[in-house]
């Protein structure tokens, strides 16, 4: 299988001389076309961060990452693949939708990035009717504002959002995270459906193993900026390397 | 730049969180402000049909009159009815007022949001040139800037928005520095939505509410710094109705005729006064902190 995306010894170091944090310490990992890679780690282990790199929002400090065999980031300037290729979903449904905007409004806004010709095409009522119902909300829904709806919704909004440029590859930052339990579970099911209906890439970042180990095909375990792991699966459930995979292990056991 | 739809949708989601009207009433002085200003307002839209006279018109013949039943508030030097120009006069003042800051709001909101949203170099050659502008007292500057323009209305106008701009700045890009870190913002970024829609779309109706209250604040300044500029000489020239030159031409003969520059001090005292009530009153409804 050819990687989608491929990151080489990437590096992120944040502040100056005196106070340095490694967010990210030289990380390589490949992300294959058509699967679920599952980011996990603590608070503060750089998965977010690793995160940010790919979508664009932080430069790496150091190292490669190539998207389709192009480079993402020449020096401190994202080079942008086709807009709306990457997407993503963030963790707070509650700030990520602008409060000021429609639903209608926000599910169309990363068109005004694409091409004309494109825009219109992607920007159809009809597709946007569809799109809507499939993420489980109702066309009467597009003229309402965010502060309207729960925290599924909005989430469903979001997601509907990162769909309409008819993306390949999304990062989400631990989409699921500010839901309740039985929302996490629809959410998360909608979010297989849509990958196999639409042959997306998903990054799944995620603090919760249990989560990961329902969504993803391959885990990466990141611990302190650096990647200790990276495996199918069931490899990493079954037979931890390393033992902070073991620690997070048990740690999901107990709580089961 | 504002966008007016995005201004009642402002008031209409504050509406929801404070009552407004609920508040209103137990604020005896903002609802005494708006009640001023409304009679204010009405008698300068009524102007024309209110009062006989023509506010330019000099009839020497009945100069210096005292206040009468033809002349409620006197005449001036040259025979003028006060009462028709003083309400012809807030028409001007209430007009200028509302443009100037209007106009200083747009741009200030503008300027602050860029500073603010892009930051490092942009950011601070923007700041200190504001703090430049802050650092004189506004009323010294005004007169600075409208007395190097040449006095004339306009440039007293502009004068008074270049002064008023450093104040908006200040505050539409502390809210941008909030706005910023947004997760709504940072998916914009995320799409490759550019800079300069991002502001428009996002930042700048949302940093909205505050520059509102402050310009609700500011109007009445404005009022007076116009007439202040007038009174000067700097401003509005004869023979327009001004409040500030009718009080600075009157004062000459205020031992003599007492109403020519009393009854237009009144009516600046007051519009003014009541603004501030309004703004004041606006401030605390609008900002939960500052209840009382």
């Amino acid at each position: 299988m050819t990687p989608l995306v491929q990151i080489n010894h990437i590096n992120k170091i944040y502040g100056n001389r005196k106070d340095v944090i490694e967010a990210v310490k030289d990380i390589s990992l490949p992300v294959y076309e058509g699967e679920t890679l599952g980011l996990v780690g603590e608070s503060g282990s750089g998965k977010s961060t690793l995160g940010k790199l790919l979508i664009g929002l932080e430069a790496p400090t150091s190292g490669e990452i190539t998207y389709r065999d192009k480079v993402l980031w020449k020096k401190k300037r994202f080079m942008r693949p086709r807009p709306g290729e990457i997407q993503t979903v963030f963790q707070d449904p509650q700030s990520s939708l602008d409060p000021r905007l429609r639903v209608k409004q926000i599910i169309f806004e990363p068109l005004s990035a694409l091409p004309l010709k494109e825009r219109k095409e992607k920007g159809s009522i009809e597709r946007l009717h569809a799109l809507v119902k499939r993420v489980g909300l109702k066309v009467e829904h597009l003229d309402r504002y965010p502060h309207e709806f729960s925290g599924g919704q909005r989430q469903r909004i979001a997601i509907a959002r990162a769909l309409i440029t008819g993306p390949s590859f999304i990062v989400l930052d631990e989409p699921t995270s500010a839901l309740d339990v039985s929302v996490q579970a629809q959410v998360l099911n909608l979010l297989k459906e849509l990958k196999q209906e639409n042959q997306l890439t998903f990054l799944f970042i995620s603090h919760n193993m249990s989560v990961i180990r329902y969504m993803c095909d391959r885990i990466a375990v990141m611990y302190k900026g650096g990647l200790v792991e990276i495996d199918e699966t069931k490899n990493v459930l079954n037979h931890p390397k390393h033992d902070y995979t073991k620690m997070l292990l048990s740690s999901m056991l107990k709580v089961n | 730049m504002i966008n007016p739809q995005i201004v009642t949708e402002a008031k209409e989601k504050n509406t929801k969180t404070h009552p407004i009207w609920f508040k209103l009433k137990h604020n005896k002085m903002t609802t005494i402000g708006f009640l001023v200003l409304f009679l204010i307002v009405c008698l300068a839209i009524l102007a024309p049909i209110l009062t006989p006279y023509d506010p330019a018109k000099i009839n020497v013949a009945e100069k210096f009159q005292g206040p009468s039943l033809q002349h409620l508030f006197g005449t001036d030097e040259v025979g003028r009815d006060i009462l028709t120009r003083i309400l012809f006069g807030a028409r001007l003042s209430l007009g200028v007022g509302l443009l100037v800051i209007f106009v200083a709001a747009c741009i200030g909101i503008f300027i602050g949001a860029v500073s603010g949203y892009f930051g490092g170099i942009i950011d601070q050659i923007i700041m200190r040139v504001m703090d430049m502008l802050l650092a004189f007292p506004t009323l010294i500057l005004a007169m600075a800037l409208t007395a190097s323009l040449g006095p004339s209305l306009h440039n007293a106008m502009m004068a008074i928005a270049i002064v008023e701009i450093p104040i908006y700045v200040r505050l539409a890009r502390s809210e941008t520095l909030v706005l910023r870190e947004k997760l709504f913002v940072k998916s914009a970024v995320v799409f490759g939505i550019k800079p300069i829609p991002i502001i428009l779309k996002h930042i700048i109706p949302n940093a909205v509410s505050p520059v509102i209250i402050q310009a609700t604040l500011d109007v009445g300044n404005a009022i007076l710094m116009i007439a202040t500029l007038g009174f000067l000489g700097l401003g509005a020239q004869p023979p327009t109705p001004e409040w500030g030159s009718m009080i600075s031409t009157g004062w000459k003969y205020l031992l003599d005729y007492w109403w020519y520059p009393t009854f237009p001090g009144i009516f600046l005292f007051l519009t003014s006064g009541a603004l501030n009530l309004i703004g004041d009153g606006v401030r605390d409804i609008l900002d939960p902190k500052s209840n009382r």
